[in-house]
């Protein structure tokens, strides 16, 4: 179990800066997800249990809406706007559906190129932020890795697990 | 979803000590110590070096509000009674009480950083239900020196964020539905 008595929850000032972001517009969709998870069947303890992935999404649920486009199109811009310091390595995971990947047959949780998403402005932001790759329906994952100073491979920062999906997300 | 971080109190069920996942700052074991390779403890620590970091982290990382406790753990590796330790003193005894909680030998070095920190406060929260630290200011966080303040600030500020509906939790969301499923 993390404990937050020795280890920075680097989630915590993402979130919390996409929070104080939506209040200043005074958007109320966002749904934090899932957080901080347990070790893997392995016993590793990166992504999710590290504290280093959120999981969000939208009070109408379905991604498939343009208001779920738009609401990660909002997020993102705001995460333009995130301190440099903890503007690192980040990584998000985006439904098939959608404006996201367009129900493209893609493998989930590898890092694609931005050209497969099919929103222009998607497509802008994520390549001002880091990287894409598709993964489970309805939720926008997001991972970072600002305390590490060799972060850059998108691929051993994919953390999330095959067969997720909201139900357990 | 739930928050896990708990305001004030230490967890001391879910302590994990130099877990390799964790993201320790060990930067009072880095460059300062002067005995890293050697078999000599407390006997050759760096005094005056453990002495102006431990004015440093007593801030930093607050335990300088717990001074008379610590002092009440270090008195018996002191050989002295009843007294409020001088800062060598109290060096050279945190180094010996490093020692006896199995830091290795390199890190047994008087210095109150943010390591033995996390072993001492566990200590305290065995005595004693403490507050680690006063209340926070409201606008600036903490550096992520000092870790427990860092993570409580931001969940804190979430929380705030959450309480006036600008963020809200899917667990929430789904013990509702399920409350209204089940009429």
């Amino acid at each position: 179990m993390l404990n937050p008595n020795n280890h920075i929850i680097q989630a915590l000032p993402i979130i919390h800066h996409i929070a104080e972001s939506a209040k200043k517009e005074d958007y109320k969709e966002i749904i934090i997800g899932s957080f901080i998870r347990g070790a893997d069947k392995k016993g590793a303890c990166t992504g999710h249990c590290a504290g280093r992935c959120i999981d969000l999404n939208i009070s109408s649920r379905s991604f498939e809406s343009v208001a779920a486009l738009q609401m990660v199109v909002r997020i993102l811009g705001y995460l333009t706007n995130l301190p440099d310091k903890y503007k690192k390595s980040m990584g998000f995971g985006m439904p098939l559906q959608g404006q996201f990947f367009g129900h493209q047959n893609l493998t989930k949780y590898k890092g694609v190129s931005t050209t497969l998403l099919k929103n222009e402005e998607l497509r802008k932001l994520v390549n001002q932020l880091g990287y894409v790759f598709p993964d489970n329906d309805n939720h926008l994952h997001i991972q970072f890795n600002w305390l590490s100073k060799s972060a850059s491979n998108y691929e051993t920062e994919v953390v999330y697990e095959e067969g997720e999906s909201y139900e357990n997300s | 979803m739930q928050v896990v971080i708990s305001p004030v109190k230490v967890n001391q069920e879910n302590f994990e000590f130099e877990s390799p996942d964790e993201y320790i700052d060990d930067t009072e074991f880095d460059s300062q110590n002067e005995n890293e390779g050697s078999n000599f403890f407390f006997e050759s620590i760096n005094t005056e070096n453990a002495i102006q970091l431990n004015r440093k982290y007593g801030v930093t990382l607050g335990w300088a509000t717990l001074y008379d406790k610590i002092n009440d753990i270090l008195l018996s590796y002191s050989g002295l009674e009843s007294v409020s330790l001088s800062e060598s003193a109290f060096s050279e005894a945190l180094a010996k009480w490093q020692k006896a909680q199995g830091f290795n030998s390199s890190d047994c070095d008087g210095i109150l950083g943010p390591k033995t920190w996390a072993r001492m406060k566990q200590l305290l929260s065995n005595t004693n239900s403490i507050q680690v630290s006063p209340s926070l200011p409201s606008g600036t966080p903490p550096t992520i020196e000092n870790t427990f303040e860092f993570n409580r600030w931001h969940a804190e500020k979430i929380l705030e964020n959450m309480n006036t509906g600008f963020v809200r939790a899917k667990l929430s969301i789904e013990r509702a539905t399920r409350k209204n499923q089940s009429g």
